[in-house]
């Protein structure tokens, strides 16, 4: 063979050997670490494109954001355990907050939120004295009077001047006067889809008995799974598969547990109507959102601590007013939400029609003395600092770190947790109160997104399998 | 140096048809290993060329 010939071959074959050898090495990343990043309006195969269409607007400088929440994805190459996200941005609005959040139920469709950017503690850690302690824990008080944040924690003072933002503090919470009741209650409301809500026990069994139906309006399995949740997390989980029956029940009974408020989780797609809840507990305070079916009696009440209330509804039948307190909100469109803020604490709903969604920062309860709302105020838009007589602020938040006029942030998430589907996992940039179509009081623009991928290294995985080979 | 050239795209028509065989047998495999760096579309493109120029 001429020696030309042969070394052409040679070449060519190489070049093709050290192609797919780059190609594998970036499927396998035998590093365990790896990063893409983009300019967020160039989206590329790993990090995808911000949706939906009609909340942004792609432009030179990166993609402005017109309406809360927007999504992305990341599809990673293989499997990793954790994903660090640095977004790149800048936040004129009057959205004081900023939430970069990774989809950990898509059934519940919850979202792990991480700050990005809050405006509010910013301005107040210019102001007021700040400690910094352990795990980048800050607290902020009006008058200096703690010197570390674990003083803080050793002498607590009143809960209610308190708030809370990117930090979980576990708080006595007890009813004065609650007594438990010796008969069951029936809750005869229409529920659609998925709630949660916060009762409350003492020296009582925790049961709850739910009476469901599957509309079967989609073709897909509509399992339903119950949790419950202690202020130490989840005590309790049961699954009902979906078994083709119209109607289920299903029901949970926990007995031996201390007294206090505790969550319980009802998960189910929005296929799946609760018919009934029966249960002792009188304490019944549906967290944040409400979406009563139809089919429910007409002129229906509900009670709220919430300092903002929105209405939506994709039912053109349920189109009419809503009256929170004295004023109105004027559901006049599908598929929209409308807002207002509440004048008192509690604030009373009136639905005029079911199938409305209601939504707010607090809990919604069938009657005023069931509000029972574990949770400290949130450092957020609704947060009344001076009103609310808030003189302390815990936060595990850092802050933005700013240059050439655009700020970034990263917020770190465990994958192993996360909801994937097709390989990809969903995440979303929130900026509360920003609506598409409103006057936002600026702009919110993303110019870049950086996702650092970190997962077990290809020795690690050789080496496990040696130690553990048959996965024991 | 013609012979030399023509020797050179009937090679590189070899590798290149092998190359979209491994590619598309990688992509089948282990979706968006190659698609996720390269658009194989351009790498037909090339190896159609090629074979043109070989065959005349």
């Amino acid at each position: 063979m001429d020696k030309n010939i042969l070394k052409i071959r040679i070449i060519l074959w190489l070049i093709l050997a050290i192609i797919i050898g780059w190609f594998s090495y970036f499927k396998i990343v035998p590093t365990g670490k790896i990063s893409y990043a983009i300019a967020a309006n160039r989206p590329n195969y790993f990090i995808g494109k911000l949706t939906p269409e009609d909340r942004v607007t792609a432009g030179q400088a990166g993609v402005t954001v017109k309406g809360d929440p927007v999504y992305f994805s990341v599809r990673p190459p293989r499997r990793f355990t954790r994903a660090k996200v640095t977004v790149k941005f800048k936040n004129t609005t009057d959205s004081p907050v900023v939430e970069l959040g990774l989809l950990n139920d898509k059934m519940a469709w919850n979202y792990e939120l991480k700050p990005l950017q809050n405006k509010i503690i910013d301005q107040l850690s210019l102001v007021w004295p700040t400690v910094s302690g352990a795990a980048g824990a800050r607290l902020i008080e009006r008058e200096k009077k703690y010197n570390t944040v674990e003083q803080f924690l050793n002498s607590l003072p009143p809960t209610s001047e308190i708030a809370l933002y990117d930090y979980i503090l576990k708080t006595e919470f007890k009813l004065a006067d609650y007594k438990p009741r010796p008969e069951s209650r029936v809750i005869d409301y229409n529920w659609r889809g998925a709630y949660q809500f916060y009762t409350y026990i003492k020296n009582e069994a925790l049961a709850y008995i739910f009476d469901f139906a599957d509309l079967n309006l989609n073709q897909d399995s509509d399992p339903v799974r119950i949790k419950v949740y202690s202020q130490d997390g989840l005590i309790y989980e049961k699954r009902i598969a979906d078994d083709d029956a119209s109607e289920r029940q299903v029901s949970l009974k926990i007995t031996d547990l201390p007294e206090g408020a505790y969550r319980v989780s009802f998960i189910a797609n929005d296929d799946i109507i609760t018919k009934k809840i029966i249960s002792p507990q009188s304490q019944f305070a549906l967290i944040n959102k409400v979406w009563l079916a139809d089919g429910n009696a007409k002129n229906l009440v509900l009670y709220t601590n919430s300092r903002e209330v929105s209405a939506q509804t994709i039912n053109p039948a349920s189109l009419s007013e809503v009256k929170v307190g004295g004023r109105a909100i004027n559901l006049n469109e599908t598929h929209k939400q409308f807002s207002i803020l509440t004048g008192n604490r509690p604030e009373t709903i009136a639905l005029a029609k079911d199938d409305i969604i209601i939504s707010g920062d607090g809990v919604f309860a069938l009657a005023a003395d069931s509000l029972v709302d574990p949770r400290l105020p949130n450092v957020d838009k609704n947060l009344e600092i001076n009103q609310g007589k808030i003189n302390y602020i815990l936060t595990g938040y850092q802050g933005a770190k700013s240059a050439d006029g655009w700020l970034s942030a990263a917020a770190d998430f465990d994958l192993t947790k996360a909801y994937q589907e097709n390989g990809k996992y969903q995440f979303l940039l929130s900026l509360p109160g920003l609506k598409a179509g409103e006057p936002a009081g600026g702009e919110a623009v993303i110019k870049e997104i950086k996702v650092e991928l970190t997962g077990t290294s290809l020795a690690e995985k050789i080496k496990k399998y040696f130690e553990q080979p048959y996965g024991n | 140096m013609g012979i030399n050239l023509k020797i050179f795209f009937q090679e590189l028509f070899y590798v290149l048809t092998a190359a979209i065989l491994l590619f598309v047998c990688l992509e089948i495999i282990w979706p968006g290993m190659t698609l996720a760096y390269f658009n194989l579309n351009y790498l037909l493109l090339l190896w159609l060329s090629d074979g043109i120029i070989v065959l005349i």
